[in-house]
């Protein structure tokens, strides 16, 4: 079992006037290879919730077992646990800061005290997963590179330590559409040839239906919804209530719905719809 | 506000080329940020509210910074309300005229309460005191912040402090705002907030709005849709003229809204979707009488 | 992310008496409140200070516990100097005399007594307000061509800045400590070296958002103080007289007290 989340609870500056629980009593488990979007507004916890995982802050309250490591324990050995859950923050390109492209992705492997061809072969392999060649760009400065290029590098760096776990927060922020398109198509490919756990932090209902097997929503600090994107997008009008909104496929068969007619529910991608209104074309189409 | 004369051409690009110096080695230094403007023509209406689409690369970032003078053209005249923009003469009123608001929420801002930001424009401007009060207050009524007057902005969501944003550009009194991919980094919410916002000053103070967006979606209640790709403009019309042309779009490597791929889509199979849907609700009207019949 | 708390300059918003003086009297204020820390030497003189900062902080209706939060990055400061003092190194050994004990209570009490009186001002007075006042205060330098306009704005700008940045060196310290970079262990040099992932890319950072600042600022047209206007006037008001008379008379007391008497 990759992650067991139990009664997770943490609250920032504790004991304050500006004490705020970001999250409150999360219970989840996820199982090794799964690919589970976490959606949720801006503020709703999730961005907290998966800095615990790689014991980058600890909870208030609560258990949490990572890759078999007790993170919740006072003497977690944190120096494994990073390496074997691999985090991607937002922006990851503006962490970039070595001279050139593989000295930076080289760094997580020289944290772990790693030899030098041991190294030089991770080095390649991460580029090589994300789309670049060693061969190619690694002697050149990661601040000439074009920032879809960069935020590639520096994705790569943490691919270099190797995780058993990837975690994605919004790695298609500011991307324009073809570019978030390839990103994307890039972790599935990742998910597919590891068989690595991947968590992807979204703010898009259509992206996480398009990759995710399992959607996680946060409100308020609380998990309230855990399950199969279908089921959980067939809940339109929780999600509507929350502000966040349902792909747009789905809010169409919402709406036709409500004008009676019999639509089924849990439809998330544009594929599922065509597939239903071709069954019907018959009834017009005479 | 400039409820004046409607339809008369506000921004003009005649032939218009800027390309940045490049290094050699360096081929594609930032390429997103310095892509070049190559011999680009167009008018912009008073009134009107105009997005431009393209991919990174485009183009329409440097477009942006040569309407209100960060950049001249190195040939060809850009025309703000009647001034060449390389006439040094009239910068500060080319750029009182042009107001632009920027990407990133947190790096336009200079101070630390969101009022004496927004006052900002209005002071570097020497409007007199008791009148900047007054554009304040009215430039926050607008753009749905009066009650943030006295907040920090560090505390505020993207969203609003691209609203604050937004108010400040709208304290200067400007004939146009010129919005720099302003959503780009902000999440749906925020997204809607800024989009809603820009429509509602065009359509109830009738400000002219040059949106420029990489996101489809956010282009359906223009006006008019400009698509630019490598420098040039590639399309120019209606919504519904330039999202009739899904194919094309794609070979740009754009994307279209989600109800406009659907609509194509059921088209080419034969199913009878009028030209004009071009998002949910369209497509439901459009798709009820067919599934209904029974 | 996580909602950062940044103390330094951080306005406590209000409506006191205290809040809405001039920027330039509670500057003045300071100023000469500083000096008094500095002159009074007997229990009387400090029981005088402490009832005017006591007096003043009950008038700006500041919670005592927010006042008191200012001195925590200060305690290890307060402790150095009261142990400095207390202990006079004399020949054989560490002694601690009963002058020294002395000393040291009325150093770190002056210590103290200097945070809280700078954090009265900065907690009644918007940065913003301050920087104005320091930038009126000035003004005469400019005749010797002191930038006063210049260094007010900058001052502005880094007090805008600094929550942001704040936030931003803990996401990238985060992100670093993800790739396994070590920030607390090691000896002084390694630690120093450890630094480098983290300073390089705030300073990228710093220097892009300077860059984008400095866009905006002349898309809204910024070119200096000429013929520059602002929203809010400093105008000295009869607050300000009495405040400002007030503490001439309070340092005019001590001083007699300290030189003539």
């Amino acid at each position: 079992m990759a992650i067991i989340i139990e009664k997770l609870t943490h609250t920032y500056m504790p004991d304050s006037p500006f004490a705020a629980t970001a999250i409150e009593n999360v219970t989840a488990t996820i199982q090794d290879g799964e690919f589970v979007g976490i959606i949720g507004h801006t503020g709703s916890g999730k961005s907290t919730l998966i800095q615990h995982l790689n014991g980058l802050i600890k909870p208030t309250s609560g258990r949490l077992e990572v890759e078999g490591i007790d993170v919740t324990a006072p003497k977690a050995d944190l120096k494994t646990l990073r390496q074997r859950v691999g985090l991607v923050f937002q922006y990851p390109e503006h962490q970039l800061f070595e001279e050139t492209v593989e000295k930076d992705v080289s760094f997580g492997p020289r944290n772990l005290g790693l030899g030098a061809e041991e190294i030089h072969a991770r080095v390649e392999r991460a580029l090589a997963l994300m789309g670049l060649e060693l061969g190619e760009i690694g002697q050149r400065s990661p601040f000439e590179l074009s920032g879809g290029q960069r935020r590639r590098v520096a994705i790569a760096g943490v691919l270099a330590m190797e995780p058993s776990v990837l975690i994605l927060d919004e790695p298609s922020a500011g991307l324009d559409p073809a570019a978030r398109r390839a990103m994307l198509a890039t972790f599935t490919s990742i998910h597919r040839s590891k068989g690595c756990t991947v968590l992807m932090v979204s703010h898009s209902m259509d992206e996480v239906a398009r990759v995710a097997s399992r959607v996680l929503v946060m409100n308020k600090g609380h998990l309230v919804m855990d399950g199969d994107p279908h089921a959980v997008y067939a809940r339109g009008e929780e999600l509507k209530a929350m502000g966040l909104g349902v792909p747009a496929v789905t809010d169409l068969t919402d709406r036709l719905r409500a004008r009676g007619i019999d639509v089924p529910r849990g439809m998330i991608s544009l594929a599922e719809v065509r597939a239903y209104l071709d069954s019907r074309k018959g009834e017009w189409a005479q | 506000m400039t409820n004046s004369t409607k339809g008369a051409p506000l921004l003009r690009f005649e032939e218009v080329v800027y390309q940045y110096a490049r290094t050699p080695g360096e081929e594609d230094l930032q390429e997103n940020e310095r892509a070049a403007v190559d011999g680009v023509s167009l008018t912009i209406e008073e009134g009107s509210f105009v997005a431009i689409i393209g991919h990174n690369g485009s183009g329409k970032s440097t477009l942006a910074k040569l309407t209100n003078a960060m950049l001249l053209p190195q040939s060809g005249t850009v025309w703000v309300d009647g001034m060449s923009t390389a006439d040094p003469q009239h910068l500060w009123d080319i750029r009182q005229r042009a107001g632009m608001v920027f990407q990133n929420p947190d790096n336009q801002m200079v101070a630390t309460i969101v009022e004496e930001d927004v006052a900002f424009g209005p002071e570097n401007l020497g409007v007199p005191r008791e009148q900047i009060r007054q554009r304040v207050d009215e430039a926050l009524a607008m753009v749905g912040m009066s009650e943030f007057a006295t907040h920090s902005p560090h505390m505020l969501s993207g969203g609003q402090k691209q609203r604050i944003a937004i108010a400040g550009i709208i304290a200067m009194r400007p004939k146009i705002i010129v919005m720099d991919e302003p959503t780009a980094m902000l999440d749906p919410s925020g997204r809607a907030e800024v989009v809603a916002t820009a429509h509602r000053l065009n359509r109830e103070e009738g400000m002219t709005v040059l949106l420029i967006t990489h996101y489809m979606d956010e282009a359906v209640g223009a006006d008019r849709v400009i698509v630019m790709d490598k420098g040039r403009v590639v399309m120019d019309g209606t919504p519904r003229e330039t999202f009739l042309q899904v194919e094309k779009l794609h070979g740009l490597g754009l994307e279209v809204p989600p109800m406009v791929e659907l609509a194509f889509q059921l088209r080419e199979e034969g199913w009878p979707i009028p030209a004009d849907v071009m998002d949910t609700e369209g497509m439901v009207e459009a798709l009820w009488p067919l599934l209904s019949k029974n | 992310m996580g909602p950062v708390n940044v103390t330094i300059g951080q306005y406590f918003p209000g409506d006191s008496l205290i809040h809405r003086m001039d920027p330039r009297t509670k500057l003045l204020f300071t100023i000469l409140y500083i000096v008094l820390v500095f002159l009074v030497r007997d229990v009387l003189g400090y029981a005088a200070v402490i009832a005017l900062l006591a007096v003043s902080a009950a008038v700006a209706r500041l919670p005592v516990k927010y006042l008191l939060r200012s001195l925590k990055p200060m305690i290890f400061i307060v402790v150095l100097t009261f142990l400095l003092n207390l202990i006079t190194f004399g020949d054989g050994g560490v002694r601690i005399t009963w002058t020294g004990l002395l000393n040291a209570v009325t150093m770190s009490l002056r210590l103290i007594l200097l945070v809280l009186g700078s954090q009265l001002l900065t907690l009644t007075t918007s940065p913003l307000a301050l920087t104005d006042g320091i930038e009126q205060l000035m003004r005469p330098l400019k005749a010797i061509k002191f930038p006063a306009h210049e260094m007010a704005m900058m001052m502005t700008i880094a007090l805008r800045f600094i929550p942001t940045l704040v936030d931003e060196t803990d996401r990238i310290m985060k992100a670093q400590k993800s790739r396994g970079a070590d920030f607390e262990s090691g000896n002084l040099l390694a630690r120093a070296r450890a630094l480098i992932p983290l300073l390089v890319p705030l300073f990228v950072s710093a220097f892009r958002r300077a860059d984008e600042l400095a866009m905006a600022m002349e898309a809204r047209c910024y070119r200096g103080d000429a013929g520059r206007t602002q929203l809010k006037q400093l105008a000295f008001s009869r607050v300000d007289l009495y405040g400002l008379g007030a503490a001439v008379l309070l340092t005019a007391l001590v001083a007699v007290d300290r030189w003539v008497l």
